[in-house]
């Protein structure tokens, strides 16, 4: 600290500001009351003098009154003259001319001469005028005496305004000695050490009182300081726990802070991330999804946007945007969910709903649609599409024989080798037990419809190996055309398991098409 | 200590008083002569020096048959410092503690004006009173006579 800081530092202190307070009520009061005192004492010295004079020029006429012989008057004023007494002294008479140049004196110093004149009336016995004595008296030693005193009381006044200051320096570093204590301990308070409890020994009411006030307060503090901490760890672990992202913005789009959840679904690390902007977590062409036009966030509520990793693959990114306003401050939060394992569930939904979980082939549900498909494209092209509706012959056996885990590697199997019988945009389903649905669209001929059931029989009479042995298993298979057969799905099917039926009453291992 | 106050306060006003005296061109006096005067009704004819000396120091003084009241006039410094140097021969402190002195003892103290109008007015009110003031003053005023010329 420089010596000009501690001197401003010193003056703006209590004990400065009395010692200032003390040289200027001193440098006022202390010349006023020793100017009047030395004014009271002048004046005394001065009036003592006067009187001295007076009576002693009253003692001369009075002495030369009693015989003014001119010897004697001689003789009496040559004494006065001799002892210092007086600085002149001469008599005239009644009869002579008066004064010349001596000036008689009223006051103290009047003249400038340094001397008091005095002419003083001599009186006869019998009252009458006979001359006037003319005396000065030296006012120097008078004059001295005065300047010493001046002098003294200059002196005494320095003093006593040194000591004044010297006391008022020392009583006020005592006085304030427990208000610095005090701000030292506010001090260590407001560098944390909170916890430190604020005690003072001074006898001082209002130090003590202050004391007091500060502790309260800080009694105070530390409360509101445990709650605020209790709170912000509360809010910490619904932040750090929470499985959506949660990532804060200014309005300028750029992120301020994000918790765990949002680094996991980003793949970056929060320092990587504050003060850059929330567009580089999105792919570019949906960044104006987000983003308004002047740069701030669009409030948005369960919004699909495509988010973009730290590694560049991209996810389904489900946001919702608010807006908050804290110290007139506008802030965003941003809630952000990886929605890609719920994309991947629906899917799956989709596919359990419409496949067959055993052979993966399309499930009755995925075939209407494939069958009703097939039926718009041939009307539309005008061509025929066939339906073959197949049963398996003698599984039963084997899923009697060798059980259900065998009967079912021998329908995973069959779906195999349906899929090998198929052409480009043929469809191939399994309706439950073992029984299996093609449906063959774009048929020129009814004989196209042949080929592939003869195909299908061929492939499913080859031998299924089972516990290293080989099965034989047939199909039965009824077709049914559109448009011949039937105009819907409904009716094509019905009609194509009748001819199914009429293949399997046959013996089995054959095909029929329906006939009405 | 209310009364110490007001002497301090006197004393400092009567001191500046005398400095402003004292600083401005001091012109020494010429030959200031004072006149003893009484209303021009007064049965007293004239009065000595010694007379008017032991008259303001409080003693009794009769002159033609009547007992001499003095009244002090304060309204002229001047006119006082003259009077004290030439007549009573004691400094204006010395005239106040021997008045003081004279009190304690039982006698009476003249009675002090400060304004030339109320003495005029004091001393037409009374035949027995007589006063001060400087020469060239008292021939310039009416409705006195000068029974002294000192």
């Amino acid at each position: 600290m420089s010596r000009s800081t501690r001197t401003r530092r010193f003056f703006s202190s209590y004990t400065g500001r009395m010692l200032v307070g003390m040289l200027a009520i001193h440098t006022i009061l202390v010349p006023l009351v020793f100017v009047g005192v030395l004014l009271i004492l002048q004046q005394d010295y001065q009036s003592q003098f006067i009187n001295n004079a007076r009576s002693q020029s009253y003692l001369l006429a009075t002495l030369i009154s009693e015989d003014p012989k001119p010897a004697r008057i001689n003789s009496i004023i040559s004494d006065q003259l001799l002892a210092g007494q007086v600085q002149l002294a001469e008599f005239k008479r009644a009869d002579a001319p008066p004064g010349g140049d001596f000036k008689e004196d009223f006051f103290f110093g009047q003249g400038g001469d340094r001397i008091y004149h005095i002419i003083v009336p001599v009186f006869g016995p019998d009252d009458q005028l006979i001359g006037n004595l003319l005396v000065g008296f030296d006012e120097t030693p008078v004059d001295e005496h005065i300047r010493q005193t001046y002098r003294t009381g200059l002196l005494v006044g320095v003093g006593f305004i040194f000591l004044s200051l010297l006391f008022v320096f020392f009583f006020g570093h005592l006085l304030t000695r427990s208000v610095r204590q005090l701000r030292d301990a506010a001090g260590r308070i407001a560098n944390g050490n909170i916890n430190e409890r604020l005690t003072l020994a001074t006898n001082i009411n209002e130090v003590q009182d202050l004391a007091l006030a500060l502790e309260h307060m800080r009694g105070k503090l530390v409360s509101r300081e445990r709650e605020i901490a209790l709170h912000a760890a509360r809010q910490s672990a619904v932040l750090d726990t929470a499985d959506e992202g949660i990532i804060t913005l200014d309005e300028h789009s750029n992120i301020q802070s994000l918790n765990p959840a949002a680094e996991n679904i980003f793949g970056y690390r929060e320092e990587e991330l504050i003060g850059t902007s929330f567009s580089r977590l999105l792919i570019p062409s949906d960044i104006q999804r987000f983003v308004a036009p002047d740069g701030q966030p669009i409030p948005l509520s369960h919004h699909e946007l495509t988010g973009l990793r730290k590694t560049g693959e991209i996810f389904f990114l489900l946001l919702s945007v608010s807006e908050g306003n804290v110290s007139n401050t506008r802030f965003f939060t941003v809630m952000a969910r990886d929605n890609s394992e719920r994309h991947i569930f629906e899917s799956e939904l989709e596919y359990l709903a419409t496949h067959d979980t055993l052979t993966g082939l399309p499930n009755r549900t995925l075939l209407y649609d494939r069958l009703q498909q097939a039926i718009t494209l041939c009307a539309r092209s005008k061509k025929l599409a066939a339906i073959l509706f197949i049963d398996l012959d003698r599984f039963k056996t084997i899923n009697d024989t060798l059980g259900h885990s065998a009967g079912d590697n021998v329908l995973k199997d069959v779906a195999v080798r349906l899929r090998g019988c198929l052409r480009e945009g043929d469809s191939v389903a399994r309706n439950g037990g073992d029984e299996f649905t093609l449906v063959l669209p774009m048929l020129n001929d009814p004989d196209d419809a042949i080929m592939i059931a003869q195909k299908v029989l061929s492939n499913l009479g080859q031998s299924f190996k089972l516990n290293n042995r080989d099965f034989f298993i047939g199909a039965s298979i009824g077709i049914s055309l559109y448009p011949n057969d039937g105009g819907d799905v409904d009716s094509l099917l019905k009609n194509a398991d009748t001819a199914m039926y009429q293949a399997k009453a046959s013996g089995g291992n054959a095909y029929r098409f329906y006939s009405a | 200590m209310e009364h110490g106050i007001a002497f301090v306060i006197h004393k400092i006003a009567i001191l500046l008083a005398v400095y402003v005296l004292l600083s401005a061109p001091m012109a020494r006096a010429e030959e200031q002569r004072i006149a003893i005067v009484v209303n021009a009704e007064s049965g007293i004819k004239a009065i000595s020096a010694k007379q008017v000396r032991r008259a303001y120091l409080g003693a009794s003084i009769v002159l033609n048959g009547i007992e001499v009241r003095p009244l002090l006039n304060q309204s002229d410094q001047l006119a006082v410092e003259v009077f004290l140097q030439r007549i009573l021969f004691m400094s204006a402190e010395a005239y106040e503690r021997q008045l003081i002195a004279h009190s304690f003892q039982g006698g009476s103290r003249p009675r002090a004006y400060e304004n030339m109008t109320a003495l005029l007015t004091a001393l037409h009110n009374d035949n027995a009173a007589i006063t001060f003031m400087l020469y060239d003053t008292a021939i310039k005023t009416t409705g006195i006579r000068i029974i002294g010329k000192l």
